[in-house]
């Protein structure tokens, strides 16, 4: 076994990177490894300039915000977050119509079969309601209502779950302050070159300052792929733009204009969609769309138009190609963030990803050079996390029955990845939805998404009808009128 | 859905643990008048029953299809086992328990194994099992249930049961049939076909009574007369990794310590193993019939037993694999029909509840949905692969170099899977696992570390603690289990305080296993 001294062990992780991604990962390795003699590094140039304004992250049972042992109000107070208990899709279905796909679990099990099953089921027999007034996280967003659940709550209290709405820049600065008090030293400036040593490994990155940083394992967090980019500069990129179509993202921030909503409000525009939400601070706007078919000074116009009141920000545009790389561990540097994919932020933020992925690297962190096991397994997983994601995205669009432009019927009529059609047709068949455990987003989430988006399968379970119709019924109605108690009170 | 494609009968063949187990469950899920299930056994076909050992999954079938827990174990003379102890597999003289239970505790959050790791590195030689409550109890046999209250370290096990396998397909036969599962006696002789030769249509017995059914489950054990023989699934061997096919089983008497765990004791060319009953102790001889012959091996397990042999020794013949595909048509094939796997990590029941469940989820109607069939198909492979290569773990990693067989097992070729698994073990201790499959980290790294696969290095988060401060916490935890240990009942108390056997009707059932 190696000893602590030995050359080969870790020592100087650096991090590179603009967004609040970065600032979460460098968070992250200082809680992990305060006291452990091994020394972090942030490279982030002096502004936190995110590209989005908000993102949304996990709250609740959070696994990253209990890593860095915050209280949940403090971390809300301080990032000027607030409560989103899901989305509010405006015109993506249903001519203007608007759903709702709330966060967490609908109904319960009834005699081994998932809840779903049963309302199906049941729908076509008589007055069972809407699949969402078996959502207490649903009936708690359509009334306003809303307070973390509390240990000891009810059981149908323990089904709400939720995120959190933050602002970027505070959330980054949030994440630096504590990366400080917990000794990372950052370094506000920007990353002027790369020392890649004989090995193939990276030894250094030079700064503007004409300083220079050593490390013996690096995290690129950046957009332009600073880090990783210099190891492999091709490193397989996979193009999904066949599927997602949007490839620019235009955000604004205008004076706080109502206020804040308990979900996310997303809008269908002609050739993309909307993002509106205010949060304790200010009232963002975001536009994702696809260039060819509206071009940035029209989607400007667009986005000003929207505006009620004055602007506080300038506008903000990103230009991405949907996508990801296939090794996000390549040598001893890890891509996280924008440096490993680029997707819309419909339904996951990039914040959200790095979060997970800097979990996962801290479980494996390589104790020296010897680690091709370790990056091996960090970008199988990261690679099925990844797919889910994309797939999920893909999922509103293929839902989608806007018919109004050449954007929407081709989102539309696009032919499905093989693992999303699968999913799907499954789905269809049996009313069955599949997730491993890397996807971020899990069956209840699929089902949610699918039902308010107007799926509904062809078939559900045969052992419905086998189950008691009368307690069925009597099970169900208990459950909506916990729902609609708790909610209420 | 159609009425017209609801599924109207469904046929149970064989009347084993697995039979009996699918009853059961399918009773709680299907209306009797919507849908009849009948059971067809032979009263002549014994049972193989070698499954008497089981782990904590159990609890979850017997909940979902609402067992009450100690009627089940005094119908079954079931005892408690909180693990497996596996003897003389690492080298002769060395034992080590694969327990249902928490090591310890995680810091920081890195896992307990990694503290336990630097501890050796500094020249402790305290065992690993020091650090779990089933281990040490079990050196006593001692045993009570977990505790719920999670500061107690008595929370941080898990158990599961041994029992009479014909007593528990007995017991679920009262069951089922209490349900309306109907039983019919007779031998198959035809299996009829539907005229494409994919589905069954229906069998016909010995007596001449035909029994037709929608939906069939092949519960006939290694003969698979309905997926092997009638529909032709090929079975996939696995030999070439597992290549013991061979167990001579004899039930003894109890010794005079009645231990809660299964006890699994490599010989010369295989495997004995243990399992302690109320009212005796299961044996048996598991072993390579290419390394020894089976009078040689019978010489063996009757040499190596606790007491007084009850019953001559039988002899069972396996090939271990699995069906390519546990589905086909209208017929699914549950328990050893499905797939065979030596009991060394008890999860023949395990395997057949799997089975049972995957098949509750994807209940079909009459169109046999094929998605529906290939979703169930990947999810029992994933299983029995998971299972398949952590028992080959085991022998893989032996250090034995007595016998040819030992020395077979330790050069063969493994699994890609598996060597992929071991591989990043042995390289920082990290352990790929997924919450689908049966076996999680706990379960991995007990084995790993019982099998000495020691990692070449420690996860970095370790040297957040002080050498001194990881001592300290380690000490605490190794005193705070001998001593909430020591509080904890003999086994064989607690067993006859809970769930004795009616000593009534103890005679019957004893003899067959």
């Amino acid at each position: 076994m190696n000893d602590r001294t030995s050359r080969d062990s870790l020592s100087n992780i650096v991090v590179v990177g603009s967004g609040a991604e970065s600032a979460a990962v460098a968070v992250a390795l200082g809680v992990s490894l305060k006291g452990s003699g091994i020394r972090t590094t942030l490279v982030s140039p002096s502004q936190g300039q995110s590209s989005t304004g908000i993102a949304r992250v996990r709250g609740g049972d959070s696994a990253f915000h209990s890593l860095l042992g915050v209280d949940e109000n403090e971390l809300m107070k301080s990032t000027a977050a607030v409560y989103s208990l899901g989305s509010r899709f405006t015109g993506f279905v249903g001519g203007n119509e608007s759903v709702f796909v709330p966060l967490g679990a609908h109904g319960m099990t009834i005699r081994l079969v998932p809840f779903h099953h049963h309302w199906i089921s049941s729908m076509t027999a008589g007055d069972t309601g809407q699949y969402n007034d078996y959502s207490l996280t649903a009936a708690a967003a359509a009334r306003g209502r809303f307070g973390p659940p509390k240990a000891g709550d009810n059981a149908v209290l323990a089904t709400v779950a939720y995120d959190l709405l933050v602002d970027l820049d505070l959330y980054t600065h949030y994440c630096q302050d504590m990366a400080k008090t917990l000794g990372v030293r950052v370094l506000k400036d920007r990353v002027s070159g790369v020392h890649v040593g004989a090995d193939g490994r990276i030894e250094q990155v030079r700064l503007f300052d004409g300083s220079a940083v050593d490390g013996d394992f690096f995290i690129d967090c950046s957009t332009e792929r600073l880090l990783v980019g210099a190891l492999d500069a091709a490193a397989g990129f996979e193009d999904w733009s066949e599927w997602l179509h949007c490839d620019r993202f235009l955000s604004l921030l205008s004076k706080r204009q109502r206020e804040p909503s308990l979900f996310t409000l997303l809008k269908a525009v002609d050739h993309g969609w909307l993002l509106c939400n205010t949060l304790q601070n200010f009232t963002v706007y975001m536009l994702a769309y696809c260039s060819s078919h509206l071009d940035d000074a029209e989607a400007k116009r667009l986005l000003e138009g929207k505006l009620a009141h004055s602007p506080v920000s300038s506008m903000e545009l990103a230009s991405y190609r949907p996508g990801r790389y296939s090794t996000p561990w390549i040598g001893n540097c890890v891509a996280i963030g924008p440096a490993a994919i680029a997707i819309e932020p419909l339904n996951v933020s990039s914040l959200q990803l790095a979060q997970n992925a800097a979990l996962r690297l801290l479980g494996m962190l390589p104790a020296g050079r010897n680690d091709a096991m370790l990056a091996a397994e960090f970008n199988r997983i990261t690679l099925n996390e990844h797919i889910g994601i994309r797939d999920f995205a893909i999922l509103h669009y293929h839902l989608a029955d806007r018919q109004a432009t050449p954007f929407w019927i081709r989102s539309r009529d696009s032919a499905l990845p093989d693992s999303l059609r699968k999913r799907v047709e499954l789905f269809r068949c049996t009313g069955r939805v599949n997730t491993d455990e890397n996807e971020w987003l899990g069956a209840d989430d699929w089902i949610s998404c699918m039902i308010n988006f107007g799926l509904l399968p062809d078939k559900c379970s045969p052992l419905v009808d086998m189950a008691d119709a009368g307690q069925v019924s009597a099970s169900m109605l208990a459950f909506r009128d916990a729902v609609r108690q708790t909610a209420e009170k | 859905m159609s009425e017209d494609d609801r599924i109207r009968r469904v046929v149970i063949v064989g009347g084993g643990t697995a039979g009996w187990m699918t009853a059961a469950a399918l009773s709680t899920v299907l209306r009797k008048d919507l849908c009849t299930i009948e059971l067809v056994e032979s009263d002549a076909i014994g049972i193989i029953g070698v499954g008497e050992a089981t782990i904590p999954a159990i609890h979850d079938f017997n909940r979902k299809i609402g067992l009450d827990e100690r009627d089940f174990m005094r119908n079954t003379r079931a005892t408690f086992k909180f693990g497996i102890e596996f003897v003389d597999w690492t080298r002769i003289g060395n034992a080590y328990m694969h327990p249902f239970g928490r090591y310890g505790y995680d810091m920081n959050g890195v896992a307990f194994h990694q503290y336990w790791l630097r501890t050796q590195q500094l020249g402790s030689d305290l065992p690993y099992g020091d650090y779990c409550v089933p281990p040490v109890a079990g050196k006593y046999g001692r045993f009570a249930l977990p505790l719920s209250d999670p500061r107690s370290v008595l929370s941080t096990y898990s158990y599961a049961f041994h029992f009479d396998a014909s007593l528990y397909a007995g017991y679920l036969r009262q069951f089922s049939e209490r349900r309306g599962v109907l039983r019919t006696e007779g031998k198959i002789v035809e299996v009829r076909l539907s005229d494409r030769n994919d589905f069954i249509e229906s069998i016909r017995l010995e007596s001449g009574t035909v029994v037709s059914g929608d939906l069939f489950i092949d519960c006939s054990g290694f003969r698979a007369l309905l997926i092997g023989d009638a529909l032709g699934v090929p079975y996939e061997n696995w030999q070439e990794w597992l290549p013991c096919d061979r167990a001579i089983a004899v039930p003894c008497r109890n010794p005079d310590v009645l231990d809660p765990f299964t006890r699994a004791t490599a010989r010369s060319a295989g495997w004995q193993w243990r399992i302690p009953l109320q009212h005796r102790t299961g044996n048996g001889y598991v072993h390579c019939s290419e390394y020894i012959s089976e009078d040689e091996a019978t010489t063996i397990v009757l040499g190596n037993l606790d007491g007084e042999a009850l019953a001559e020794p039988r002899t069972i013949r396996f090939v271990a694999g699995r069906r390519a595909r546990s589905w086909a048509g209208n017929c699914v094939a549950v328990g050893l029909a499905g797939g065979f796997l030596e009991p060394l990590e008890s999860t023949s029941i395990y395997l057949i509840q799997v089975a049972i469940m995957k098949l509750i989820e994807r209940f079909p109607d009459r169109s046999f949905n094929a998605l529906n069939i290939a979703d169930f198909n990947e999810q029992i492979n994933l299983q029995f692969d998971q299972v398949r290569d952590f028992i080959i773990l085991h022998y893989k990693m032996n250090n034995r170099d007595d016998t040819d067989f030992w020395k077979r097992c330790r050069a063969m070729q493994i699994p890609d899977t598996l060597e992929y698994r071991m591989r990043a073990f042995r390289e920082r201790g990290h352990v790929v696992y997924s919450r689908r499959e049966l076996f999680l980290e706990t379960n991995w790294v007990a084995v790993f570390l019982g099998q000495e696969l020691i990692p070449v290095a420690l996860d970095p988060r370790v040297g957040c603690l002080s050498d001194t401060l990881i001592i300290d916490k380690l000490d605490k935890m190794r005193e705070a289990i001998r001593r909430a240990t020591e509080t904890l009942p003999r086994h064989d108390r607690f067993v006859s305080g809970y769930c004795a056997a009616d000593t009534g009707s103890a005679a019957s059932g004893t003899s067959s296993r």
